[in-house]
């Protein structure tokens, strides 16, 4: 299967004031169309560095990025700007987690999707209008008429998050980049948006990138999933397998910290230690510091990423086994 | 069950808003912790489990109702007759960076407790390094200040702030909610254990039922302003009586791909606290909703075993 967007050995190295910070340091990973694909892990992984690298919204004096980005065969690190600038929204649209910091308080939210649309295609006012009406019905925001001339104070949290996602979609993009997009919010109004993007996936066949630190988002919605630590992709796999049987002890602890698992008042697992500081290049595996199993060989260099099987990959000399139990 | 350490009744919190209206945060809520127990709050934003805790630790003016703390009615203390009270009740916050001066050093900040209650200094010294020996982190963190420190870090120096002057009632408010995952594991450990070498009594107050779950003794479930289901911790979970926390356990995404569970759809919003509808608070999103729970609002009964739930279907 052709994928849809295929990262190779992405680095990126931002210029701060404390150093080089080595953000990501070559970073796989595949996105085949129609999917949804998760990215978990913990605060600054490099999740959402990830995303911005697909988009190239980082500043380009302070940052350093390497490797290769294919969309669709092209290469995206290459592009000129002018071309960077037509793709994103109309190729490859992201929504965020704050939807109200993201929306424009001064200016109607039928008006914000219609500019933004008319912009891109180059439609009249009226054809503008008539979309947003459209899209705002597509994202269950009713009456779309009426609801088009409110303005996002107007609107709760779940409901900015539509409009956010009404405006992303407004060009059929092949890929949707969502940075936590139900973090903000409470999980009734959760639920709701993580099936309408199930919903949008399937009807527009759309990919969808993922990203949250939530494993229970990525059970309900993702077809498969990559798991990151401190700026590197550790595993990747499909949903249920990962879920059922991680290979990376690091994948494999940081489930078992969830709780729900045991019993009331059993002591959670726990990783010792804390994810490093990344202001080293990394040369040996991450997470061997932290890591139970880890020997000389860990500590020593670095594991590629490996297949474990079914195209279940993961970054680690000595895979766990799978077990497939419940939990 | 021994006297409780705190209690509420019928406890109401309004506050004026623009356009001479009133915002009913808290409406009516009753409950009581006892010694030593975990009693755990959850429920959605804007549903006033903060407020609710606030209130118990006298940190709001009180609309209605009475607050209750070792037997002493403490609805209407004011300003310096509050000071001793203080002592002992403290309250955790979500984010610790935002509950720690961030240029004042951690020994400086924990002393401060110390010295507003007049604890002498060496007594003082003396129990900060108990403390610090009890949530694992070495002596040198005094000397640290707050931005050196990480989240997990500093959440675990707030709670000890809380232990500090041995209070008899802690009010945490979502204080894993900030975390990682793995973080708020050691969190969730340390307050377990804590709360076997200090016969902690604690309202935890909490979006995630997970969390709740785990470590509570018993839960409350807040909407709009008033508790719509408390029971034992296993019997809420086991047996969910209101079609609210019904639908609210049913939203939280499962970490087994394969329990296709049936989701019970909840259709828009939290309605606003402002200009509340006589009924049922919960009637405008309910599934099972009739004409009775428009016009009259359920009052809070037990349907045996302590199980308590407010709704006229049950």
């Amino acid at each position: 299967m052709d994928n849809l967007l295929e990262i190779k050995d992405l680095t990126v190295e931002l210029m701060s004031t404390r150093g080089i910070v080595y953000a990501l340091s070559g970073i796989d990973l595949a996105i085949r169309p129609g999917e949804i694909h998760g990215v978990v892990g913990e605060s600054g992984c490099g999740k959402s560095m990830t995303a911005k690298s697909i988009l190239r919204l980082h500043n380009p004096q302070r940052s350093r990025i390497g490797g290769s980005i294919l969309f669709e065969g092209r290469e995206l690190l290459s592009l000129p700007n002018r071309e960077m600038e037509k793709l994103r929204g109309t190729e490859i649209a992201m929504i965020f987690q704050d939807p109200m910091t993201s929306l424009n308080p001064l200016m109607t939210i039928g008006d914000q999707i219609a500019d933004m649309y008319c912009y891109h295609t180059g439609a009249n006012k009226d054809e503008g209008r008539a979309r947003a009406m459209e899209l705002l019905s597509l994202v269950g925001i009713e009456p779309a008429e009426k609801r088009c001339g409110q303005y996002p104070f107007e609107l709760s949290g779940g409901m900015q998050q539509r409009v956010m996602i009404a405006m992303a979609i407004a060009c059929s993009p092949k890929l949707l980049i969502a940075d936590e997009p139900t973090t903000a919010l409470d999980v009734t109004i959760q639920a709701q948006i993580l099936e309408l993007l199930q919903k949008l996936s399937a009807d527009l066949g759309m990919s969808i990138l993922l990203i949250t630190h939530n494993f229970g988002v990525v059970a309900e919605t993702c077809d498969r999933v990559s798991v990151m630590y401190a700026g590197k992709v550790v595993e990747t796999g499909e949903t249920r397998a990962l879920l059922r049987g991680a290979r990376h002890p690091y994948s494999r602890a940081l489930i078992a910290s969830i709780p729900g698992g045991g019993a009331k008042g059993s002591r959670l697992e726990t990783i010792p230690g804390a994810p490093p500081a990344l202001f080293e290049p990394p040369l040996s595996c991450m997470f061997a510091p932290r890591c139970p199993y880890a020997d000389d060989t860990c500590r020593g260099s670095y594991p590629g990423m490996r297949d474990c099987g079914n195209g279940h990959l993961a970054a680690c000399f000595k895979p766990l086994e799978s077990e497939v139990g419940p939990r | 069950m021994s006297e409780p350490v705190i209690r509420v009744e019928n406890l109401v919190k309004a506050f004026p808003v623009s356009g001479k209206k009133t915002l009913h945060a808290v409406n009516g809520v009753s409950l009581s912790v006892p010694k030593g127990a975990i009693f755990g709050i959850v429920g959605e934003s804007g549903c006033g489990k903060s407020t609710l805790g606030r209130c118990m630790l006298r940190l709001e003016t009180i609309t209605g109702g009475t607050v209750t703390f070792q037997g002493r009615d403490i609805t209407n203390l004011s300003g310096r007759d509050l000071l001793p009270l203080r002592r002992n009740m403290q309250m955790i916050f979500q984010n610790p960076y935002g509950s720690f001066n961030p240029k004042q050093k951690i020994g400086s900040a924990l002393g401060e407790v110390a010295h507003v209650h007049k604890m002498p200094a060496g007594e003082a010294q003396e129990k900060i390094r108990y403390l610090l020996h009890q949530i694992n982190l070495p002596e040198d963190t005094l000397l640290r200040i707050p931005s050196e420190m990480s989240g997990g870090q500093l959440q675990r120096l707030a709670i000890a702030r809380a232990l500090l002057l041995d209070p008899a009632f802690i009010v945490a408010d979502e204080p894993v909610s900030a975390l990682d995952v793995s973080v708020q594991a050691q969190i969730l450990n340390l307050m377990l254990d804590l709360r076997e070498t200090f016969s902690l009594t604690m309202l935890f107050i909490s979006h995630e039922m997970t969390v709740v779950r785990h470590l509570c003794d018993r839960v409350a479930v807040m909407y709009l302003g008033n508790v719509v289901e408390t029971a034992e911790t296993e019997e809420l979970f086991g047996n969910l009586l209101h079609p609210y926390t019904q639908s609210l356990m049913s939203a939280i995404p499962s970490l087994d791909p394969d329990r296709k569970k049936q989701r019970i759809h909840l259709q828009g919003d939290i309605p606003s606290a402002i200009d509340l509808p006589p009924g049922c608070p919960f009637a405008d999103r309910c599934a099972r909703c009739q004409d009775l729970c428009r016009q009259s609002k359920p009052d809070l009964r037990d349907v045996g075993g302590g199980h308590m739930v407010a709704c006229h279907l049950v």
